[in-house]
């Protein structure tokens, strides 16, 4: 390319560019930018492949501690109130006064969902956790879990079990008079 | 020969530009401390912001929108506003360091300079009619050779660090200095010829006269844009003016002219090593000396505060020259053109990509240089017809 050649590529080329960003800048301002303003605006989620914050029936918890020890990083902490002889309720019966998941340390691998015999703990959708503390990071879910949305078969026939021998409300009225509050809905 | 002898013995004799520049640098002075706070540091401010909004949206994001207002019951996002005074204010807190090894002093005093050399060009910058700190005679000369001491701070910041980084950056910015620095001073020299001064104010009052081009008289008020610096000789000093501009970007430092800073290469270049405040100096003083070439581009090719602005306002609202209405509008055409100028060496930065040094100086010596060169003989033949 000669000379001149050389200048007049030099021109077009710029002209070129400026138009580029000439037009992402006019649809930016004419249609609104390509991000999204987050706290305000959600990127929609799936909740079935999503591993975020679990949720969990707190009714349903057999306090099996299947799924903490299938934990990788041991993040899950499990405390049930005492039966009449002093020791920790298990089965259906279980009152729990302890389910916390730290979520400073949790991986979201999802290992502690499969071993749970009665299907009461999932990973979802929720992802936002914001707090200045560790503490803030601990998630008590005694206090009450998040519905589990995709139940399986199993799940249901549990939840049936649970209502018709009235468990979902006296182990509510149990954990009320331990003083644990019911901050979240559950399935039940 | 100590300096009180050289000045009192030899500063009468000194040829007029040298004591013009010298007193030109004295009655800066206080007109610059005055517009560092009125002018200076909120055209900074509103230019990180701008060149960050308009970046976002070059790039289809936002850009920051959240930092506005929350005094009690007034809360406001403001557009994002107050991110630069947040952001000045984290700066401010900031640890001061020096490199070890570095060059103290030079390190201290380098980002003063930077922002010092670009203040003073405010100190000459016409902002309309009577709203001029000093108008000396040699106005285009303090210009150029004020906008000239910036790389002696950057090469004494690049120096001082300690760092290769930074010296890289410094020697680049010389090595550029070189280049862009002739076509920038024969582009500055048209506007000259079509005046017969270097006075800014005559610059800008040849071209509120009636338009002449090639000799012909264009009945119509200069004003209205034919009699601008960039219409004479039409159309070679449009490319002047584009030269002009191209050789401002370089004096900037902006893309694609931003070979000393060049943050996928070296760091940060010679800002290597600055944090806080100083650090925010540099910034400063950079968008400073955007505005201040941008005004100067504006004065010399494209009317400076004479426009139709300023003529709605005389001519239109009947206002007085000298007058309240005549100091505004020229006020305001001064803003609008010194502000589109700006806007385009953000559109133009976050277009095109770094060049290398070699293409820089084989844009300015080979291309620059020549073109610039055929702009000034023609518009030195226009000027002797007219
Ligand atoms: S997702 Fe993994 S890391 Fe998190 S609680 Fe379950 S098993 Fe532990
Ligand atoms: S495995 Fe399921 S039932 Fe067992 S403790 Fe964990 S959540 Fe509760």
């Amino acid at each position: 390319m000669g000379y001149f050649g050389n200048i007049w590529d030099g021109i077009r080329t710029t002209a070129q560019g400026l138009k580029l960003t000439t037009s992402v800048f006019a649809r930016a301002v004419t249609k609104g930018s390509y991000t999204l303003q987050y706290p305000e605006e959600n990127l929609p989620i799936d909740p079935v492949t999503h591993r975020g914050i679990h949720e969990y029936d707190v009714d349903r918890c057999i306090s099996c501690e299947a799924c903490a020890k299938a934990c990788p990083v041991d993040c899950i902490y499990i405390e049930s109130a005492p039966d009449a002889k002093g020791k920790p309720t298990k089965g259906k019966v279980s009152v729990m006064t302890r389910f916390d998941i730290d979520y400073s340390k949790c991986l979201f691998c999802g290992l502690c969902v499969p071993p749970c015999p009665s299907e009461c703990i999932q990973l979802g959708a929720r992802y936002s956790l914001p707090g200045h503390t560790r503490d803030e990071m601990v998630v008590h879910f005694h206090e009450g879990g998040y519905p589990v949305a995709e139940k399986t078969d199993h799940a249901k026939k549990m939840i049936e079990e649970f209502r018709a021998e009235g468990l979902y409300a006296k182990k509510r009225a149990e954990r009320a008079a331990l003083g644990i509050p019911t901050l979240r809905p559950a399935d039940g | 020969m100590n300096l009180r002898e050289l000045l009192t013995e030899h500063l009468p004799q000194m040829p007029e530009a040298i004591s013009g520049i010298v007193m030109a640098l004295l009655l800066a002075l206080i007109p610059a401390l005055l517009v560092v706070a009125a002018v200076v540091t909120p055209v900074g401010l509103l230019g990180v912001y701008a060149e960050r909004r308009l970046s976002g949206k070059i790039q289809d994001r936002s850009g920051p929108n959240r930092v506005g207002i929350s005094i009690g019951p007034i809360k406001h996002h403001l557009w994002g506003l107050g991110q630069s005074v947040a952001d000045g204010l984290k700066l401010l807190g900031k640890e001061d360091f020096v490199p070890p090894g570095g060059e103290k002093v030079l390190f201290l005093i380098a980002p003063l300079i930077v922002f010092g050399g670009s203040l003073a060009l405010f100190a000459v910058l016409p902002f309309g009619p009577n709203l001029v700190g000093a108008d000396p005679n040699v106005g285009i000369f303090y210009v150029l050779s004020i906008g000239a001491l910036e790389v002696i701070g950057v090469l004494m910041a690049g120096w001082a660090s300690n760092n290769k980084w930074s010296l890289i950056g410094a020697m680049r910015e010389v090595a550029q200095v070189g280049s862009y620095e002739i076509p920038m001073g024969i582009a500055a020299l048209c506007p000259v010829l079509m005046t017969g001064s270097l006075r800014l104010s005559e610059i800008i009052s040849r071209q509120a006269a009636e338009p002449v081009i090639w000799g012909v008289h264009i009945p119509i008020p200069g004003e209205l844009f034919l009699g601008w610096n960039v219409f004479a000789a039409f159309p070679f000093n449009i490319i002047t003016f584009v030269i002009f501009y191209i050789c401002c970007l370089a004096n900037l430092k902006r893309a694609p002219f931003d070979l000393p800073e060049c943050e996928s290469e070296l760091v940060a270049g010679f800002l290597t090593e600055y944090s806080g405040m100083r650090w925010g100096l540099f910034f400063l003083g950079e968008y400073a000396a955007m505005f201040a070439l941008s005004g100067i581009g504006a004065t010399l090719f494209l009317g400076g505060w004479t426009g139709p602005v300023h003529y709605l306002a005389v001519h239109g609202f009947g206002a007085a020259p000298g007058g309240i209405g005549d100091i505004v509008g020229g006020a305001i055409e001064f803003t609008w053109k010194t502000s589109l100028l700006f806007i385009l060496m953000i559109w133009v930065r976050w277009t095109l990509p770094r060049m290398r040094l070699d293409q820089v100086m084989r844009l300015c010596y080979k291309y620059l240089v020549p073109a610039a060169m055929v702009c000034m003989l023609a518009t030195a033949a226009a000027a002797l017809l007219g």
